[in-house]
């Protein structure tokens, strides 16, 4: 082809793709094969405007951001959120750093109040992987459904008879059912009837909500969630606990983000207490000890007497004894589990969980051995007993280990049997007993 | 109706316990797309076999058997997180490492197959600067220049960051530029100045590399001025500007920058030592003034620059000249080439004081007294400090009574202890031991320690030992050694500053024994502390020892001696 033939050919094609959207760059197949035999080299640079080749504006990175609705009229407080909305268009620009699409107003005043641009990094990440989640369960979902559908229809034997009939000889799960239905709210009601008397008379667990200061929001989060699944958790079991949350300021942010878990915390029919005093107003000194992972005591038998307080203290990334450091100026007494002895520990911090201890402590009190209690601790943080400590598990054997753990645990759990292990393989040493 | 809530209650956490475990098992088996089929078909066999023995409906097993069992699905499964932006990095860095020259369809194919996939870092909107990221990495200005006008033709425009990248690239190659480049540059620049009144660390960094280019290196210091005012700016930024002051003349100001980058990264890069070499390679004092400056900042050198400055002393005028070669040191620092010894470590005593006081406030005492200890213990260890001060040996007890394990007798770990003691007794003087109150059970210490008249300090259970030791030892002067084998890293993490870090060591190289061995008669084998410096220092006859680096060496703890140093001493 010629060259003038060829220029032609490309003003006529320049023109088509200006009605085509700007972002999307895959083009039709035709093009690519009438090119073939045409490809375009390099031979010089451009020259010319090239002011129209920039963009103008950023706005269509992101939706508009009402400046005056977070901040106010502080002139340095704009200057600080222009500059952050400047950082965020350049890292979407550039993938410098990993940045949500929508980011809420309360979340702008979060990203204001940080002072440095790493923690703002931080807080971006999270913001994202946390809309990724998002996405990635609502495909999910549909993806189920589908496959739902084509099983179904696989499934032959099975006449369809329609839901107008009315004929009471169907007994499956989606149709009548021997029992009458019975719906959550009433079961719990069977729990709040123990956790009432349990109010009065019975045991009770103090929850030390004293170290928001000292958390970050991620990890604020996560507390509030581990104090959702104990709660519920806690109103099923047989001798449930009366769980009484201390140190709880009511205007804080840790209330409100409690409220968002759980909303009908602050009715007065709900069972879940929580005060503004201190523990020591509530009970006397010489019943308390608090949990921590940071000392050596270990708990031998569980005490009906004494008063159990477990720190609302979520630490993934640091090393401070904080809860340590509080029983010691209150001149508590100090204990944790002993999970050396009971278990082969292979990977992950002794720092568990807020809703495992409290489930540990509830099969304690009711009279468990301590295999049974630390059912809860999950199989990832535990060795295997059956391969050796230098084999490391690929992943095309990890599948059997889950299955070979699951197994010995529902021996445990069904059919009582205590876990042995042989002496070959017992390679890991005890503490020594100080 | 008590019997029927039961029951409904238990059926359902039981039916739930087994659901979870069946969603677990197929959550770990998506992710893993590499599996082959056979290894899914026994174990889901075995998964059939364990539910059917609970009598669980087979229904939910036959939906679930599908998913894990079918080919289809396993290569439905999507890669997501790191294994697609991998994936992504890949497919350029091949693209763009192995061609010079690309025509549109090359990059058409090279787009589409990354934007495939949907769940890694690269989106519509990052992929321009990507794609000129690699080429910085690669160094090649050409495709960069291709690929401005690929996305001419197409009818796509430019970013801003993909402007400052696009700046960045020309930096990198500045010594292959075209006139034609440079007018590029000036309406890209004039472009950023007046849409971007605010400048980020990224774009900044750009703006100021293509006003280097320019020669306008004024307008480049207001706009660093105004950009320390928001933000923090990269230490590269810092050492281009210095970069370009060197090759004007102006040193004062090259070394300000300079230093503010080293307090950010303690580095510096070869190409500012390498161009002061060949522009000041025949006069001697500004040659020292270099080394000088190294001095100051504690910095090692890489082997490129170190031929540089052989070759360049070695070509001076015979007043002047200084010989050398690479040489190997001593355990006790002599030097092979000149057979003569490295300096002594020298400690500010200021510095010394500041040191100390930073270690009482935020490692000690920290934001709250009870992390560490208590305020009593704190004071009682204070007086005890105070009163018997000065002393010549730390000991640390929990670490020497260990030393065999911790599974010995308690006899064992209490004649390891009065061991150690007797003989820093016999030979330095006044030790002082610090352990912890269970050590009074072990049999015979106490009362050893009290005929041997030497003091003592036992801490509780719960507190750690660490930061007693430091203090204590800090406390009574420069000239006291400690005895552990702990290399005291946690508590390097408390030092925020690059100098106090590198105080900290030195301090600690210098004043630190370990023990190898203790024989059973009581006598102790010991490893002296290093007494000479490690640093680029000079000698007597105004020459100079360096350490270096070999290329592409990773920089490690580095503890012990640098054995690889250059020696300029002679001068013949």
């Amino acid at each position: 082809m010629n060259i003038i033939n060829r220029s032609l050919f490309l003003k006529c094609f320049s023109i088509i793709l200006k009605n085509v959207s700007t972002h999307s760059c895959r083009i039709s197949t035709n093009f690519i094969k009438f090119q073939k035999n045409h490809s375009t080299k390099v031979i010089s640079v451009v020259t010319g405007d090239i002011t129209s080749e920039i963009k103008d504006e950023f706005d269509d990175i992101r939706e508009p951001v009402d400046i005056e609705a977070i901040v106010g009229d502080d002139s340095e407080k704009i200057k600080t959120m222009k500059y952050i909305i400047l950082e965020i268009d350049i890292c979407k620009q550039s993938g410098q750093w990993l940045v949500p699409e929508k980011i809420t107003t309360e979340q702008w005043r979060e990203l204001l109040n940080m002072e440095n641009s790493r923690k703002r990094e931080h807080y971006l990440k999270y913001l994202y992987i946390k809309e990724k989640r998002k996405m990635l369960m609502k495909i999910n979902k549909i993806k189920k459904h589908e496959m739902y559908i084509e099983a179904k229809e696989k499934r032959s034997g099975m006449e369809k008879i329609e839901k107008t009939t009315n004929s009471p000889m169907l007994y499956n799960l989606s149709n009548v059912t021997l029992f009458n239905r019975i719906l959550d709210s009433r079961i719990f009601l069977f729990g709040h009837y123990k956790i009432a008397l349990a109010m009065m008379f019975g045991p009770h667990i103090v929850i030390d909500c004293s170290y928001e200061e000292l958390m970050t929001l991620t990890e604020l989060s996560h507390c509030i969630h581990q104090i959702s699944y104990m709660w519920s958790s806690n109103r099923l079991a047989a001798n449930p606990f009366n769980m009484i949350l201390c140190n709880l300021n009511i205007q804080s942010e840790f209330m409100k983000q409690l409220h968002q878990v759980i909303p009908t915390i602050q009715k007065p029919d709900c069972f879940l207490n929580f005060t503004e005093k201190h523990y020591l107003d509530l009970f006397p000194k010489e019943k308390l000890v608090y949990l921590t992972p940071h000392c050596k005591n270990e708990l031998v038998k569980y005490n009906h007497d004494d008063v159990y307080i477990i720190g609302a203290f979520v630490d993934e990334k640091r090393d401070i004894p904080a809860s340590l450091a509080k029983a010691k100026r209150d001149g508590l007494r100090v204990t944790k589990f002993p999970l050396d002895k009971y278990l082969y520990w292979y990977k992950g911090s002794q720092h568990l969980p807020l809703n495992q201890v409290l489930s540990i402590m509830n099969d304690l009190k009711d009279g468990a051995s301590w295999q049974y209690a630390l059912r809860h601790i999950p199989i990832r943080k535990q060795k295997c007993c059956v391969f050796d400590n230098d084999m490391k598990a690929k992943k095309n054997d990890r599948l059997l280990l889950t299955y070979i753990r699951e197994q010995n645990r529902q021996d445990i759990l069904f059919n009582s049997k205590t876990f042995r292990i042989s002496e070959k393989y017992d390679t890991n040493k005890t503490s020594g007993e100080q | 109706m008590i019997l029927r809530k039961h029951l409904k209650v238990y059926s359902v956490q039981y039916l739930r316990n087994q659901f979870t475990f069946i969603s677990y098992f197929i959550r770990n088996h998506s992710l893993s797309f590499r599996h082959a089929s056979h290894k899914t078909n026994k174990i889901a066999g075995l998964v059939n076999s364990h539910l059917l023995k609970r009598n669980v409906n087979s229904a939910i097993i036959g939906n679930l058997n599908s998913c894990v069992t079918g080919k289809e699905g396993i290569k439905q499964l999507m890669m997501r997180g790191k294994a697609a932006t991998t994936h992504q990095e890949v497919l350029l860095y091949d693209f763009i490492s192995t061609r010079e020259d690309a025509t549109i369809e090359e990059w058409n194919a090279l787009i589409n197959e990354i934007l495939a996939q949907n769940f890694g870092l690269i989106n519509k909107l990052n992929i321009d600067t990507k794609v000129i990221e690699a080429c910085i990495n690669q160094k090649k200005l050409y495709l960069g220049r291709n690929y401005l006008f690929y996305m001419k033709q197409i009818g796509k425009k430019l970013n801003a960051a993909t402007v400052s990248y696009f700046l960045k690239l020309c930096y990198e190659c500045r010594l292959s530029l075209l006139d034609q480049d440079k007018t590029r540059i000036t309406q890209f620049v004039k472009h950023l100045l007046e849409k971007l009144v605010i400048f980020d660390a990224n774009s900044g960094d750009g703006l100021i590399k293509g006003l280097i280019i320019l020669n306008n290196i004024q307008k480049a210091l207001e706009i660093l001025k105004t950009m320390e005012k928001s933000c923090q700016p990269y230490p590269v930024t810092y050492s281009v500007i210095a970069l370009a002051l060197l090759q004007r003349g102006e040193l004062k100001q090259a070394l300000e920058y300079m230093s503010s980058a080293i307090e950010i990264k303690n580095n510096v890069p070869d190409e500012f030592c390498e161009t002061w070499i060949s522009i000041y390679k025949k006069d001697r004092q500004k040659l020292d003034e270099l080394l000088l400056f190294l001095h100051k900042n504690n910095i090692k050198l890489s082997k490129l620059v170190c031929e540089h400055l052989l070759y360049a002393y070695s070509n001076l005028p015979t007043n002047v000249k200084l010989v050398g070669n690479f040489g190997v040191i001593n355990n006790e620092g002599k030097c092979d080439v000149c057979k003569e010894y490295l300096n002594r470590v020298d400690l500010n005593e200021i510095e010394f004081d500041a040191l100390q006081d930073t270690f009482l406030k935020r490692v000690l005492v920290g934001r709250d007294i009870f992390n560490n200890t208590n305020p009593r213990e704190f004071e009682n260890f204070v007086n005890t400090v105070e009163k018997h001060a000065p002393f010549t040996v730390v000991i640390d007890g929990l670490n020497v009574g260990y030393m065999a394990g911790t599974e010995a007798s308690k006899d064992v770990f209490s004649n390891l202890v009065v061991s150690t003691v007797k003989y820093f007794q016999q030979h330095m003087g006044k030790p002082f031991l610090i352990g912890r109150k269970h050590m009074i059970a072990w049999p015979h210490l106490l009362t050893s320690l009290q005929q041997m008249n030497v003091k003592y300090f036992f801490i509780d259970d719960i507190s750690e030992d660490d930061p007693f030791i430091i203090y204590s030892a800090m406390y009574s002067g420069i000239d006291t050694f400690f005895v552990t084998r702990d290399l005291f890293r946690g508590e390097r993490y408390h030092l925020q500053s690059n100098k106090e870090l590198v105080l900290f060591k030195r301090w600690q190289q210098s004043h630190q024994i370990f023990i190898t061995y203790i024989a059973p008669s009581g006598r102790v084998y010991t490893k002296t502390p290093i007494t000479f410096q490690m640093d680029i220092q000079q000698t007597k006859n105004n020459g100079w020892h360096i350490p270096y680096k070999e290329n592409n060496e990773v920089s490690k703890d580095d503890y012990g001696i640098h054995r690889k140093w250059l020696c300029l001493n002679k001068l013949q």
